[in-house]
């Protein structure tokens, strides 16, 4: 503890790893907010400049860039309703809709405090709890990822609010986008239409730059102008009052939880953690119906909950030298370039550079929160006086190069276009895009993991011996069946009276 | 450190002007990694480009690409123009795709400029489990056929391809579960959900080390640098030899001084003692060919592969 | 359906009805067609059960099922509603702008190829922001250089500043 703060102590004062984390949080605020840019992409354009630095001083680097372009990635989606990065394909939802009502400044200023506040969370249990968090990730295998995964559709099904035959067609819509691909499990391409630019699947980030980004512009540009389409400039304070923001904490609390956890476990990524706290949010809510419409709540839970994921993301990293996403994989990188091998000993090889590291990535959100809040949303905020029609010229151009930086794959583009039309057509046709979107996401998952499950175990009674997969799988199916129970018996009830 | 590999660039540079006349490269030299970035291919060529552009003198520029199983990078790479100044990463999984996609980029659509190192696989085997010697776990694996969960790489993958040429080997018949990749591989088996794995040493090294997992054997003719107490299969008694490896590559019809300009820059970098201590740190085993040897090392493991898909019924674009 | 909505609404939810599950069992057929017409290993199952070819087919399944409880709940709407022809022109005419978009969205990359990147982005730039700004009064050809200069001036920062290839 006291090892630990003299080194946040030595890094806040050291002028020259402060300036690096000031440099790699200002970098990261500006490459995050740019669409498609994800916080990998942006640590790889910084990767070069970490050759020729000491291992403390690259960390401090990577680490401030990692975090602040996470936060940054809410940006384009609340003022532009381009989803850039996985963390950020929920926050577009309330975010957006707050800054279609004038309150651009408010959703992100709550989409910061939502931030810092992850970040700290998820580095709190990562300086606390990062051996029990990851050998609780190692016994979180197949069948308890396929468990909650399951729990995550299971809640969005109940959650969705509006028309069920709508919303069944678009969930399935979504879970045949993720099949689409060669199969994990047996190597065999699935409605690839024979090319093979469509056998790595569908990417997410095109996916979703398309339904929400390209189909939203599109609706506008179908209206003809008048006030009411545009996005109007902010107008009232910034900064949530106390009143406002102490109901959002423990919405904070339990998606910084989630966020961690899920951050923790390899592979999974800051998509799912998003998916499934705005999920548990609504589902909790006692007015699910309002999501959607410009609620704090919405913007609050997947911003807590991405953040968090940084902290998360770094546990198997540092205790077990395994990348929780590639973000990770990329910071393993540095230390792989450095000469270090992150393991299991690392601990106890190199622990001043274990404090180094959690030094680093507090600076980080310290800074982030100081330059995002003195500077970044006044600059940001000036986006939404360029005037209407350019915005939406550079929206779209944004979505197409957003959706080609990804992976450098022109099929990327296509696919953005593509469903840009189909997203679309969903808008005029009121079907709702969010399952669509939580299905492309949850879907390959949960097959995945099932599949994978049989194959180990052979039946599907395992998921009930487990302790972990028999809690999730007995809620979720409480909360399919409880909700639909409950009004059948208040229907009989009613119809004896 | 840095000052010697500069020295020794200073004059590779100095011969290499005096001997080739000429001015390639003049600008930019772009190098194509195929999968994104912080994985092994795109790390270890990081490390070459870095220096590379010491020695040529011009900057060496890493494009990620992302897609199709690393299909999207290898099909920019061999569309580019052969002039030069487009290069990349070659691994195993290129060759296993020219079988198993379709419209597959083919090794004779490339020109092979140097070889990498190869990145042998192991075998390994869960804490949890009492297997002590190889011995141990392959006379486990004939007890129960297709009974033994090992953790790899979904069908196609480097790691699946060990595991493959293990089972046709050795006449055994695993149960391969397909994980995305090494980190969950190695996650997996860390918590027991496998009993083995089939991942190269790097990526288990320190868990053995940690008394997590037990390495049983390497698949390759000779012990890996960072693990020289385990032995090799073909020293416990079983022909096992498989593995991921790397190669540097460009479009076919590079013109053939350029090429040579780069395969000898290649050569110097891959051979320098500075690189060599920076890979093996990191890692990675180096194994400085130029174009000739690398390209019969791409064949004959082109010709071991190529029976195993087969027999694994993955070929749908046969020989 | 829901509660007393004006006519035009209730006409409006009865047409996305009948059209979204016609849609969706035109996809659903389609695209069971792809998928009991392809060959090979698909519909064995390798590995082990359940093979790779069962999620689609339940997926599928389930698309058919809401498709047509769209169209049935569509049709049993429109028989309620009287048949009073729909009227379709106005829906067709304001979905041409945001097709147009499209188009010129999708002409980018092939543009790219003839006339180079930092071109091309600032012609579907320009045209995209001239759309976007029909009717407007403002000059068309200051709106034009506006957009095309900052989609031109997006693709630079992209290809240069972040080494995108594009």
């Amino acid at each position: 503890m006291i090892d630990l703060l003299a080194a946040m102590l030595a890094s806040l004062t050291d002028p020259v790893l402060l300036g690096l984390s000031f440099a790699g949080v200002v970098l990261g605020l500006v490459f995050g907010a740019l669409p498609g840019v994800s916080s990998t992409m942006a640590l790889a354009v910084v990767l070069p400049f970490t050759y020729g630095m000491e291992t403390p001083a690259a960390m401090m680097l990577m680490l401030a860039v990692f975090f602040a372009s996470v936060y940054a990635g809410s940006v384009s989606a609340i003022l532009l309703n381009i989803p850039g990065t996985p963390g950020a394909m929920f926050t577009l939802l309330d975010g957006h809709a707050m800054a279609r009502k004038g309150q651009a400044a408010q959703a992100m200023a709550y989409a910061l405090i939502a931030s810092i506040l992850g970040g700290v969370v998820g580095w709190v249990l990562l300086v606390a709890l990062a051996p029990v968090i990851a050998a609780y990730a190692l016994n979180f295998g197949s069948p308890e990822y396929a468990a909650v995964v399951f729990f995550g559709l299971a809640l969005v099904a109940y959650a969705s609010s509006g028309d069920t035959l709508r919303g069944l067609a678009a969930g399935v819509i979504g879970l045949l986008v993720g099949v689409v691909g060669r199969d994990k499990v047996t190597d065999v391409p699935r409605f690839t239409f024979g090319t093979a630019d469509l056998q790595g699947g569908i990417d997410i980030i095109p996916l979703a730059i398309g339904v929400f980004g390209i189909a939203e512009a599109l609706n506008m540009l179908s209206r003809r102008q008048d006030a009411a389409t545009a996005v109007p400039a902010s107008s009232g304070p910034t900064w949530p009052s106390w009143r406002a923001l102490m109901p959002e904490l423990p919405t904070v609390l339990r998606s910084s939880a989630i966020g961690t956890f899920v951050g923790a476990i390899p592979a999974a990524g800051s998509a799912v953690a998003v998916a499934l706290a705005y999920a548990v949010e609504k589902r909790l809510s006692k007015r699910p119906e309002t999501f959607g419409t410009g609620l704090p709540r919405g913007v609050v839970a997947p911003e807590a909950a991405n953040n968090a994921c940084v902290g998360g993301a770094l546990i198997p990293m540092m205790t077990l030298g395994i990348p929780g996403d590639s973000i990770t994989a990329v910071l393993i990188g540095v230390l792989l370039l450095h000469g270090l091998r992150p393991g299991p000993g690392l601990f106890e090889s190199q622990p001043d550079l274990i404090l180094t590291i959690y030094a680093a990535l507090f600076v980080a959100i310290v800074l982030t929160a100081l330059v995002a809040a003195t500077l970044g949303i006044s600059v940001y905020r000036r986006i939404l006086a360029i005037p209407h029609r350019l915005l939406l010229s550079a929206v779209l151009v944004l979505c197409v190069l957003g959706a080609f930086s990804v992976r450098n794959a022109t099929v990327d583009v296509w696919v953005a276009i593509f469903f840009g039309g189909v997203g679309f057509a969903f808008l005029r046709l009121g079907i709702p895009v969010l399952p669509l979107a939580f299905g492309a996401v949850l879907g390959p998952l949960l097959e995945d993991n099932l599949r994978r499950t049989l194959m180990i175990h052979g039946d599907p009674w395992v998921f009930f011996e487990r302790p972990i997969s028999l809690v999730l799988v007995v809620v979720s199916l409480a909360v399919l069946l409880v909700p639909t129970v409950t009004s059948a018996i208040l229907n009989l009830r009613r119809e004896r009276q | 450190m840095k000052g010697t590999a500069f020295l020794a660039t200073a004059a590779f540079c100095a011969a290499a002007s005096g001997a080739l006349a000429q001015d390639f490269p003049d600008g930019p030299i772009t190098w194509v990694v195929n999968w994104p970035a912080g994985g092994g291919q795109d790390t270890t060529s990081r490390l070459v480009a870095e220096r590379l552009t010491d020695v040529l003198g011009v900057p060496v520029v890493v494009e990620n690409y992302d897609g199709a199983g690393g299909l999207t990078g290898m099909r920019e790479l061999a569309g580019a123009e052969p002039d030069g100044y487009t290069i990349g990463m070659l691994g195993a999984s290129s060759i296993i795709q020219q079988y198993t996609t379709d419209e597959p980029v083919m090794l004779d659509q490339l020109s092979v400029l140097s070889f990498f190192g190869p990145d042998p696989g192991a075998l390994t085997v869960a804490g949890s489990t009492d297997f002590a010697s190889l011995d141990d776990y392959l006379a486990s694996v004939k007890e129960a056929p297709g009974e033994i969960p090992n953790g790899n790489d979904p069908p196609g993958g480097a790691s699946y391809i060990s595991a493959a040429i293990m089972e046709s080997a050795l006449g055994l018949e695993l149960n391969k579960i397909p994980y995305a990749g090494y980190a969950p591989t190695v996650t997996a088996l860390l918590g027991g959900e496998v009993q083995s794995a089939t991942v190269p040493v790097p990526q288990v090294l320190e868990h053995h080390a940690a008394g997590d997992v037990k390495i049983l054997g390497v698949m390759a003719g000779e012990r890996h640098f960072l693990a020289p107490d385990i032995p090799t299969f073909a020293e416990q008694g079983y022909d096992v030899v498989a593995g991921d490896f790397r190669a540097v590559v460009g479009p076919a019809g590079i013109p053939e001084d350029r090429a040579a300009v780069l395969s000898e820059a290649l050569v110097a970098v891959l051979s320098s003692e500075e690189f060599v201590s920076a890979a093996n740190a990191a890692g990675y085993m180096i194994e400085p060919l130029g174009a000739e040897e690398a390209g019969a090392r791409i064949a004959s493991f082109d010709e071991q592969v190529y029976p195993v898909l087969e027999e694994a019924g993955l070929v749908t674009n046969p020989k | 359906m829901s509660p007393t909505p004006s006519d035009t609404e209730a006409r409006r939810e009865i047409r996305n009805d009948l059209v979204s599950g016609a849609l969706c069992l035109a996809l659903s057929a389609g695209l069971a067609t792809v998928h009991f017409g392809q060959s090979g290993r698909l519909h064995e199952a390798t590995g082990r059960e359940p093979g790779p070819a069962l999620l689609p087919e339940i997926l599928l399944l389930l698309l058919a099922i809401a498709g047509a409880g769209l169209l049935f709940r569509g049709l049993r709407g429109n028989r309620d509603a009287g048949t009073e022809p729909m009227d379709m022109r106005a829906a067709l005419t304001s979905a041409a702008p945001p097709l147009l978009a499209l188009l010129l969205l999708a002409s980018l990359l092939p543009l790219r190829s003839v006339i180079g990147a930092g071109l091309a982005f600032a012609l579907v730039g320009a045209g995209l922001a001239v759309l976007a700004g029909r009717g407007e009064k403002v000059s068309i050809l200051r709106t034009a250089a506006l957009g095309g200069a900052i989609a031109a001036g997006f693709q630079a920062v992209f290809s240069h500043a972040l080494s995108v290839p594009l």
